[in-house]
């Protein structure tokens, strides 16, 4: 398995792989610093599950979930953000993500994720 | 984790209270830094602080609506924390009085993280907006009437003690 991490801060995408490694993933990860980079690097990547953060420059999880929709592209993604309103959530879910997970996380919240994921 | 697929709880808004705000900052930098963490109402006024670390949130109008202003031994100690630096790596920015980068960046993220604390208790959708270090402490314009004020001693397991000031816009006067 391939998972892609989107998130303006390497501190973070830091901690979500070492989280990830942490709920048993074993596959490979690939980086983005923000929705513009990642979707770039989407078709070439080519990964099972894409984990963005929310509030970045240059272009937005939610921007970038929409290009994807825009572009008929088939993605696995979920949000791991500070964002937790019901809003926000709702807003998440119109747009097609598979989950929202908040920051603070758990490993926990990674191995449903993983497993939702596997079982997909 | 929400799978985004069954109802959502409504969120009731309450009236902010110091011990409310006092136990979502223990449970939100437990949970960001993995480690114990003791948050606690300050015993004695803190003398000024050389250095601090602020981040502005702004709402969805742009407007900055909260600040959340870090001394630089909390700042330091949980920068270190959360990427897994030694102590040693805080204690030499502490005795130093400047933040290293590395550690900069990483308590961005606590303050990213601390956007859900100033949501808790503002009538606005606010998001981290800038972070700035700067020389002493909170500004004193932001302890007009303006501003709520709430401020705690942190003490992060493994590393250190410092201070966190947080001021939420009090919405007319913004």
């Amino acid at each position: 398995m391939k998972v892609m991490i989107i998130d303006d801060s390497r501190a973070m995408r830091m901690i979500i792989t070492r989280t990830l490694r942490q709920a048993g993933f074993e596959g490979s990860v690939v980086e983005a610093a923000n929705g513009a980079e990642a979707f770039q690097m989407l078709q070439s990547s080519q990964p099972d599950l894409v984990l963005c953060d929310w509030n970045m420059p240059v272009m937005s999880g939610i921007e970038l979930l929409e290009q994807i929709t825009a572009n008929n592209m088939s993605v696995k993604l979920g949000f791991v953000t500070s964002e937790s309103s019901p809003a926000i959530r709702e807003r998440a879910k119109e747009a097609g993500a598979m989950f929202l997970i908040s920051k603070p996380f758990t490993n926990e919240a990674f191995e449903e994720v993983l497993q939702m994921v596997a079982a997909a | 984790m929400t799978t985004l697929t069954g109802s959502q709880t409504p969120v009731r808004r309450v009236v902010p209270k110091f011990d409310l705000l006092l136990n979502q900052l223990k449970v939100l930098l437990e949970g960001l830094l993995a480690r114990s963490v003791t948050v606690r109402k300050p015993l004695a006024k803190a003398p000024p602080a050389p250095v601090s670390v602020h981040g502005s949130y702004r709402g969805d109008d742009g407007k900055i609506r909260a600040f959340c202003v870090c001394d630089l031994p909390l700042a330091a100690s949980a920068g270190a924390a959360l990427g897994l630096f030694p102590l040693g790596s805080a204690n030499e920015a502490i005795a130093a009085r400047e933040l290293p980068e590395a550690l900069l960046e990483n308590f961005r993220e606590v303050l990213n993280v601390c956007s859900r604390l100033v949501n808790y208790v503002s009538d606005d959708h606010l998001v981290l907006q800038d972070v700035v270090v700067s020389e002493g402490g909170p500004d004193a314009a932001r302890k007009a009437p303006a501003w709520e004020s709430y401020e705690f001693e942190v003490s992060i397991s493994g590393y250190g003690t410092g201070r966190l000031n947080l001021f939420i816009g009090v919405r007319k006067a913004c």
